[in-house]
């Protein structure tokens, strides 16, 4: 056969080649942005988040996955938040405060709404800032209990030996949140993950970043 | 206290009890402007443990908290 052939596909493979690379590289800045999201104010299941530190972080160290405890928990205060706001209207109504003065009702009024705004805030304040976090080194705990105070625990992840999830109830089940609970054998025995979303996905993550841990530990290269 | 202002005291609270309520009023005013004093310091120490999201919003409205319970206390200081 003529050469002829011979110069065009040349041409074909090198624009093949060309094309292919940036598909791949194209495919490599999709799947980065798919790894690495931007956590917002409500996210209780962010992996790799972009925007997200902790105050012991290390330079080095990556979060890996953020939780906090699924939004549903929050149901309780947020439906007595909603009966604090509309419970003045129901003592105006029924003139449950007519034997005060004029001004001590309008005193009472404003004090119950500034009450009221506290527990919101306290409550949302309490739910936002106790997260876990786990980090390409560690296991990380966050948590306020109150206002007043504050537990910080964390784990390396070669020292964890055992993870438990639990989702049992009928509202755990349908939405798929329940606790992970952490063995380790370092100071802290045990630490738990309360009510986060996707406890399966969070232990097969633990159980994915033990193994890569062992596997740097043979391979000699332990930060 | 003399003897004398003691008594003066709690007649004037007989004739009028509402000053009592007042009181009582404002004490728990300040214990929950005191609240708002701690709700500040703990939302600013809370963003340096964990820090990126939603910091300077929080911030402002513990403030903004904190200065409606100033506003309510003296209120409540001048109305009553």
């Amino acid at each position: 056969m003529p050469d002829i052939f011979v110069a065009t596909k040349k041409k074909e493979t090198a624009r093949t080649k060309k094309v292919t690379v940036k598909r791949s590289e194209a495919e490599i800045k999709k799947k980065k942005v798919v790894d690495s999201k931007v956590a917002n104010v409500l996210s209780t299941f962010v992996f790799k988040p972009k925007n997200i530190r902790f105050e012991t972080q290390e330079k080095e160290e990556k979060v890996v996955l953020f939780l906090r405890r699924h939004l549903i928990t929050n149901v309780s205060w947020v439906l007595l938040a909603c009966l604090l706001i509309v419970a003045p209207v129901f003592v105006q109504r029924f003139s449950l405060l007519n034997f005060l003065p004029e001004r001590f009702q309008f005193i009472t009024l404003l004090s119950w709404y500034l009450v009221t705004t506290g527990y919101v805030f306290k409550k949302f304040l309490t739910w936002f800032f106790n997260v876990n976090i786990i980090t390409d080194e560690r296991i990380v705990d966050i948590d306020f209990p109150s206002i007043l105070y504050r537990h910080i625990s964390s784990t390396k992840i070669d020292q964890v030996q055992d993870v438990t999830i639990k989702v049992g109830g009928f509202i755990r089940s349908l939405l798929n949140y329940g606790d992970v609970s952490i063995q380790t054998a370092g100071a802290e025995p045990e630490i738990c993950f309360e009510a986060v979303p996707r406890p399966e996905q969070v232990s097969k993550l633990l159980d994915e970043l033990i193994l890569e841990e062992e596997k740097e530990k043979l391979e000699g290269r332990v930060r | 206290m003399t003897p004398e202002g003691i008594i003066q005291f709690f007649t004037s609270i007989a004739n009028n009890p509402w000053i009592l309520v007042k009181f009582l009023v404002l004490i728990g005013l300040g214990l929950y402007l005191a609240f708002a004093v701690i709700v500040v310091r703990q939302v600013k120490l809370m963003s340096r443990t964990l820090n990126g999201l939603f910091d300077i919003p929080l911030r402002l409205f513990s403030l903004i908290h904190l200065v409606a319970a100033i506003g309510v206390f003296i209120l409540a200081l001048t109305v009553l």
